[in-house]
């Protein structure tokens, strides 16, 4: 549940946007745009991980939230209920084009899990943060199957609390939390097996 | 507290998500055990390469104005 208390740190564009009229005006919805544009931008860009896909993917999701502004309802978060349409108009877009990634069986079996504890770094590996590494960490998450690659974004590039990931994602708490448990898990396995010299489990 | 329990607790521990009391188990756990000490490292060492690497590209500078030609006009945005 993802009621909100008082009015204490809550967004100024989410008070404004409940006095809907003046939004429905397409120069003052250039106001949501420009406040969220990014957000949702980034979010939808590391589902399908291009740039120009994710542009025409990011306009769309504006104009869904434009034609569904009168069903917000203000007890979510207004980032929340946008990163809402925007996964759900991200994974019809990724089904309908079934591209979907491939099913990471093998290693989201549970046994093999917990089982699993590689050293994915060692000592004199923290230092080399570099492009290469960069290039590896992101391919490793762009390899992730988008349910799980979704709660690591929502949960690493934006800090989104574990209630407002189970309402974007509309799924139950256990879910978001054993789903971001298993990407961790695969990232270190994917993150090990990329690292030449490191021990594979 | 067991392993397979610190194990279950060791992401919400680094997320600040877990209580005083299970913070201390967690901690006084992994001083023991080195087994449950290298994850913690490992989840730790993750969470930031997670936090450091993430794609962060900027909106398209067009985007705002494109949709609200979009939104403007009837009928263009399919709706």
């Amino acid at each position: 549940m993802l009621l909100r208390k008082g009015k204490k740190r809550r967004p100024r564009e989410a008070e404004a946007v409940e006095k809907r009229p003046m939004f429905r005006d397409p120069r003052n919805f250039g106001l949501v745009v420009q406040t969220y544009q990014n957000q949702l931008f980034r979010y939808v860009y590391n589902m399908v991980h291009d740039h120009h896909l994710a542009e025409d993917l990011t306009q769309e999701v504006f104009a869904k939230v434009y034609r569904s502004l009168t069903s917000y309802n203000p007890k979510y978060p207004f980032s929340a209920w946008l990163l809402r349409i925007a996964h759900n108009h991200g994974i019809d877009y990724l089904r309908q084009k079934k591209l979907q990634t491939v099913s990471y069986d093998s290693v989201t079996n549970e046994e093999t899990l917990h089982e699993a504890s590689p050293e994915f770094h060692d000592t004199s590996a923290r230092t080399a943060e570099d492009t290469t590494q960069r290039a590896i960490i992101q391919e490793a998450i762009y390899s992730l199957p988008v349910d799980y690659r979704s709660v690591i974004v929502l949960r690493y590039l934006g800090g989104t609390k574990l209630e407002e990931i189970a309402y974007i994602l509309g799924i139950p708490m256990g879910t978001v939390k054993s789903r971001i448990n298993r990407a961790r898990q695969i990232l270190q396995r994917l993150l090990a097996e990329s690292k030449p010299g490191t021990r594979a489990p | 507290m067991s392993c397979t329990n610190v194990q279950n607790l060791i992401m919400p521990y680094l997320d600040g998500d877990l209580s005083k009391d299970e913070s201390n188990a967690v901690e006084d756990h992994v001083q023991e055990c080195r087994k449950c000490a290298r994850d913690l490292d490992n989840s730790q060492y993750l969470s930031r390469l997670l936090k450091d690497n993430l794609d962060l590209p900027e909106a398209p500078k067009d985007l705002r104005e494109a949709v609200i030609e979009t939104v403007a006009e009837p009928g263009k945005d399919g709706g």
